[in-house]
């Protein structure tokens, strides 16, 4: 119990997949212009991770291990969340067409989203248990949410700002992020696994 | 459904063609990957041990340990791989040690330590501070080595794992004797202990009752309150309980759990009379008792060992008594040997014998003054009543 | 002579005007995560680069036998399939390196730069040009990747051609101390968006 909760707060805030570990910076700039799309993004990410990692976790340990093929990971992975995208993307339009206008335009993204993929594979390199897995692919979903939602109500607000000419776009944007980044410099340290 | 099918077998193709190329390449890496890294490790083994033959490897819950050997099957040392938990997980590093249990070297295979700050255990001036100490130092943060001001955490938890894994090699494979205390031995009473935690010493009173630990007191500590408080009460709680040390430290705060357990050891074994190794003062001489009748009148010199280096005194006697005691060199802590200077002087003169007590805010100064006193006196008595007189 | 300015209209493109990285903003996760050392952030330019040729190689040679549909899925297998051969060579090769890029030479994958000119142009054109877009591609990526890893090194190590001490150049004499923040993660945020001012200020002044 005491490793899960950890692993919640670990990688929700200390070890925080966007602003500590590089990983969905792509999607984290590029949708984070408004909240909505943000909190959209986030809740296809959650969905994704999750469901990817429990799926490339059991193909991992029942199929690729077992017949010593763990060099084939990078391809099997991406293949099953490319797939999984697809899937989910599918049966969401059959079952529930509010649910596909909200996250159905985020799919396709997901697909080149590396924090999805960075999670799958770190779940079977960091030998989590299933449950653990299953844990861990939450808990970095959240923190990626979390780093989105709170870039996204930044630059709502930075909208009205006036920003030197050179430093607009995406420079501002990062340069923000780095700020972003050092106040989660203050979880560093207070717990690892 | 016929495209659908097609388009199924050409995607199964593409895979397989993939996996077999794959397949093919990974027969063809495989074996350079092994090749390497044992390469690799022998280079390290090399390094540390220039000329070794062969080694075995031994499997303990701390880590890998290698036993080294030369030519003729003679062991040259051990090398061991184990983990420090650092400031951001683990720090995987190798410890080489020589057959007497001495430190060769230190190297650090992988650590994710913060880049700038926590990476400093890479710099060789932090490593080449272990070189030459074995199990029987006390590899404490500030005796012997010391931490790296900015980065506190990952240079204590070097620290404080190597003198582990020193102690490990040390029992496991060089037989030093580890001593086992049988609490249902302890006499009943009340023992005070003191080790190393991980910003200083922690100081503990046991009490022990029918041959049960009944209660464990911190008395002194410096530990960061807000990590102590993750031991402590905790740790003492867990060995009363099972009235054993052996107890789980991995707490928040491990490296203060590890040295509130290690305090009661040390009060339990100095309970059953077991000489604490770990207590940095010098076996106790027998009680030279000197007679102040039969030292003849004169000013005498003599030294013992303070807690930092030698100190010097002058004793003078008139009419069998102690007049006057001056210290003329000492290498103590300023700060700390105001608590035993003029106070200890004093007490002998007051006394005019040597059984004083020397339990002040320095007890290793304090004694030493003592014994220098006691030095000077013995050396007037076996000059056979001539002395130096000045 | 018509001919071959096409390829190299193709070859250079990617290097400065569509720059992947500082006009484009793709493939930001390994920009970021692996240019603490200029080594490193060399290295990653170097094996994107190659999956990248790779890529664009067989899809532009493939692209008539690629039913529409499953295109995306089968890049990707393609892709992937390269990343594991880097992966595996470099394991083989440069230990240390592959050490230091731990899970972002996996990453690789997922790079949308390069599915996104597989996509985008391989899948269209014939091999040679599709090959010089990769080659220009992956240059200006690399171009990028070293430019702010020498920014971070510089400042953040007080380095050049470090980690290893045998090839690192100390700069600024001993009693230099580095401003951690630059090797930090912050500090890739931070410098990568002065240098997008920077880059932003050059193309202004110069009309590119």
């Amino acid at each position: 119990m005491e490793t899960l909760l950890s692993i919640i707060f670990i990688y929700i805030f200390v070890d925080n997949f966007v602003l500590h570990r590089f990983f969905g910076i792509c999607p984290f700039l590029g949708v984070s212009r408004k909240m909505e799309t943000a909190v959209g993004m986030s809740m296809a990410v959650i969905f994704v991770m999750t469901m990817a990692t429990m799926v490339t976790w059991l193909l991992n340990s029942f199929v690729l291990v077992r017949y010593g093929l763990e060099y084939l990971q990078i391809v099997t992975f991406i293949l099953v969340i490319a797939s999984l995208v697809q899937l989910v993307e599918t049966v969401l339009r059959k079952i529930s067409p509010t649910l596909y206008q909200g996250l159905g335009i985020f799919l396709p993204l997901i697909t080149t989203n590396c924090a999805v993929f960075a999670v799958t594979l770190l779940a079977v390199r960091m030998e989590f248990s299933f449950v653990e897995a299953i844990v861990f692919a939450v808990a970095a979903s959240v923190g990626f949410s979390l780093a989105l939602v709170i870039m996204a109500g930044i630059r709502e607000r930075m909208e009205m700002a006036k920003i030197p000419d050179v430093l607009e776009g995406s420079a501002v944007t990062l340069i923000t992020a780095g700020i972003l980044s050092i106040a989660f410099l203050g979880f560093q340290g207070m717990l690892s696994l | 459904m016929r495209d659908i099918i097609k388009l199924s077998l050409t995607l199964a193709l593409v895979g397989i063609i993939s996996a077999s190329l794959l397949t093919a390449a990974h027969n063809v890496t495989d074996p350079i990957i092994q090749e390497r890294r044992e390469a690799d490790y022998r280079a390290a083994l090399e390094d540390f041990f220039p000329g070794f033959d062969h080694f075995e490897t031994e499997e303990l819950d701390e880590g890998q340990f290698d036993l080294i050997y030369d030519e003729d099957g003679d062991l040259m040392g051990i090398m061991a791989t184990v983990a420090a938990l650092g400031y951001d997980g683990d720090i995987d590093y190798n410890l080489a040690l020589d057959s007497e249990g001495e430190i060769i070297g230190v190297r650090i295979i992988a650590h994710t330590e913060t880049p700038g700050i926590g990476d400093v255990i890479e710099r060789d001036s932090f490593k080449e501070q272990f070189v030459g100490k074995s199990y029987e130092d006390p590899i404490t943060a500030g005796e012997d080595v010391d931490i790296i001001s900015g980065a506190t955490v990952s240079t204590a938890a070097m620290i404080n794992s190597i003198r582990q894994t020193t102690q490990v090699v040390a029992e496991n494979f060089l037989g030093v004797e580890v001593v086992e205390i049988d609490i249902a031995e302890v006499p009943d009473g009340t023992y005070e202990g003191s080790a190393q935690g991980f910003a200083g010493p922690i100081v503990v009173e046991v009490e022990v009752s029918d041959g049960e630990i009944v209660s464990i007191e911190v008395l002194e500590q410096e530990e960061t309150a807000t990590y102590f408080v993750e031991s402590y009460p905790l740790i003492p709680e867990q060995i009363i309980e099972e009235q054993s040390l052996d107890v789980d430290t991995q707490t928040g705060a491990t490296i203060s759990a590890e040295g509130i357990v290690n305090a009661v050891e040390n009060a339990l074994m100095e309970a059953v009379g077991i000489e604490v190794e770990t207590e940095e003062e010098p076996v106790e001489e027998e009680p030279v008792d000197v007679d102040l009748g039969e030292v003849p009148d004169g000013t005498y010199e003599g030294s013992a060992e303070g807690f930092m280096g030698p100190i010097v005194v002058e004793v003078e006697v008139a009419g069998g008594e102690i007049v006057s005691i001056e210290i003329l060199d000492h290498e103590e802590t300023p700060e700390y040997f105001r608590e035993a200077n003029p106070l200890i002087p004093e007490r002998i003169m007051e006394d005019q014998h040597f059984d004083i007590d020397t339990q002040t805010g320095a007890t290793a100064s304090a004694e030493g003054i003592l014994n220098a006193v006691l030095d000077a006196l013995s050396g007037a008595l076996n000059n056979g009543g001539g002395g130096e007189e000045n | 002579m018509e001919q071959k300015n096409i390829y190299i209209q193709d070859l250079t493109r990617g290097i400065l005007k569509e720059n992947p990285v500082f006009v484009a903003l793709l493939g930001m996760c390994p920009v970021l995560g692996v240019t603490g050392f200029l080594f490193y952030g060399f290295g990653m330019g170097v094996a994107t680069t190659l999956v990248m040729i790779g890529g664009a190689l067989l899809v532009s040679t493939l692209r008539n036998y690629i039913p529409q549909q499953i295109r995306i899925p089968c890049f990707i297998v393609i892709i992937a399939t390269f990343v594991t051969l880097v992966d595996m060579s470099l394991l083989a090769y440069q230990p240390a390196l592959h050490e230091a890029l731990g899970v972002f030479v996996p990453l690789i994958v997922c790079n949308c730069l390069i599915l996104g000119r597989l996509e985008a142009f391989s899948s269209k054109r014939p091999v040679l040009r599709s090959v010089s877009d990769g080659v220009g591609a992956g240059l200006g990526f690399t171009l990028a990747l070293v430019l702010l890893a020498l920014v971070r090194e510089v400042f953040g190590q007080g380095t050049i051609l470090g980690p290893d001490p045998e090839s690192a150049i100390v700069l600024f004499g001993a009693n230099y101390e580095p401003i951690g923040v630059f090797a930090q993660p912050a500090g890739a945020f931070i410098a990568l968006g002065l240098l997008l001012a920077g880059v932003n200020l050059f193309m202004k002044r110069f009309n590119i």
